[in-house]
């Protein structure tokens, strides 16, 4: 699983920001979650391997590559 | 008379139902009666009036570098890569989204069970109904607790133009799928359809569909507008190219897509008539897919059609 928290840079959460898979070691489901109020999110890493998620809050926008490894969860915090 | 599907392709809903009523044999698109443009397609495309987001052959404008000076992300070995769709991204914006044929994609905002929200794409087949991916009524296979089943909600919003919404919106709670996805999971079933309580179809249009022999999809080329969540939101995107493949339950087609296309119409033009051939689903490493509209799915479709 990928789980994460959007924030600011002053470490404010950023509520319905949109992450999107972009890319992923296996054909995934093309739908978009939005960052919940507290700016935390979790997606379905269906394979271990390497996987490109782009967020996108307004007119901001980030790119993050993350090895998911074969079991467990992988957290992280993306600041826009 | 239509036999009902079964097997994998047995619809379900979320509400009990009486039987569908029947299918009709040919679903002709709609072009509905709100003022507005009704814009003919340019030969199998579709002609847009505002320029490509990315000109054609060049790279999107370096957002590696520009994303180093945003800041990072804090993990254990992050990199920051440039984007891709799949080679140059050739989506082009849809500025037009009240005429026709591009108000007849609804933008969605999906509410899931435990609360998570989502968004994905639909197109009206009728007055009542839009037909979208399964996954995006029923959410399956989730690692997150109290997610997997149907969604509690969704805002239904055609022709959204970023915050502009020209038909306003619609809050939908029932929905249809199949057995093969909500039971199985199986991604050869993942279609679905919203039936919202207003007859905003009337209004917008519909596409036509239509269950199309190999042949006539060979080498056709497919359209596909939705509302990716890479770009602002609410806005609409647009790419076409030749379908790439397919099997006797997807089409696979190398069109640019992103998150929130999900749902989206993969149409062709036939006799300048949009006729959609499948219901995009997945985004691929070198190929996107659709579930495609094969006998079953249309009849599928048919019958949802309120």
């Amino acid at each position: 699983m990928l789980a994460g928290t959007i924030v600011e840079r002053i470490g404010e959460p950023v509520a319905g920001a949109s992450i999107v898979v972009a890319k992923a070691p296996v054909a995934v489901p093309d739908i978009a979650l939005l960052s919940a109020a507290d700016g935390k999110f979790a997606l379905d890493a269906p394979l271990s391997g390497t996987y490109r998620l782009v967020i996108r809050a307004g007119e901001r926008r980030k790119e993050v590559e993350l090895d998911v490894p074969l079991a467990g969860e992988v957290g992280i915090r993306i600041e826009l | 008379m239509v036999d009902t599907p079964a097997g994998p392709h047995t619809p379900i809903s979320n509400l009990v139902q009486e039987a569908a009523a029947s299918a009709e044999e040919i679903i002709e698109p709609m072009h509905g009666s709100a003022s507005g443009q009704i814009i003919a397609a340019d030969g199998a495309c579709e002609a847009l009036a505002t320029a490509a987001a990315f000109e054609s052959g060049e790279a999107p404008s370096a957002p590696a570098a520009a994303l180093q000076d945003i800041g990072a992300a804090s993990f254990l070995d992050p990199s920051i890569v440039l984007e891709t769709v799949h080679g140059v991204d050739n989506r082009k914006r849809v500025d037009q989204t009240a005429d026709y044929p591009f108000r007849v994609n609804a933008s969605l905002l999906i509410t899931a069970r435990d609360g998570s929200q989502w968004i994905g794409t639909a197109w009206f087949v009728s007055a009542r109904t839009l037909i979208t991916a399964g996954h995006c009524v029923y959410i399956k296979g989730s690692p997150v607790p109290g997610r997997d089943g149907w969604v509690k909600s969704i805002q239904v919003m055609p022709g959204r133009n970023g915050t502009a919404l020209p038909f306003g919106s619609v809050t939908s709670s029932e929905f249809w799928s199949v057995q093969g996805w909500a039971e199985s999971g199986d991604e050869n079933y993942d279609y679905a359809a919203i039936i919202i309580p207003t007859p905003l179809g009337d209004t917008v249009g519909t596409l036509g569909f239509g269950n199309l022999a190999d042949g006539s999809l060979a080498d056709a080329v497919a359209n596909v507008t939705g509302y990716p969540g890479d770009q602002p939101s609410g806005q609409m995107w647009y790419d076409s190219k030749a379908i790439a493949s397919v099997t006797p339950t997807k089409v696979h087609y190398d069109i640019d897509t992103a998150g929130g296309q999900s749902g989206a119409a993969v149409y062709i033009v036939q006799d300048g008539k949009r006729i959609a051939v499948a219901v995009h689903a997945y985004g691929g490493p070198t190929t996107n897919s659709g579930t495609r509209i094969s006998a079953p799915v249309f009849q599928n479709l048919s019958s949802w059609r309120r």
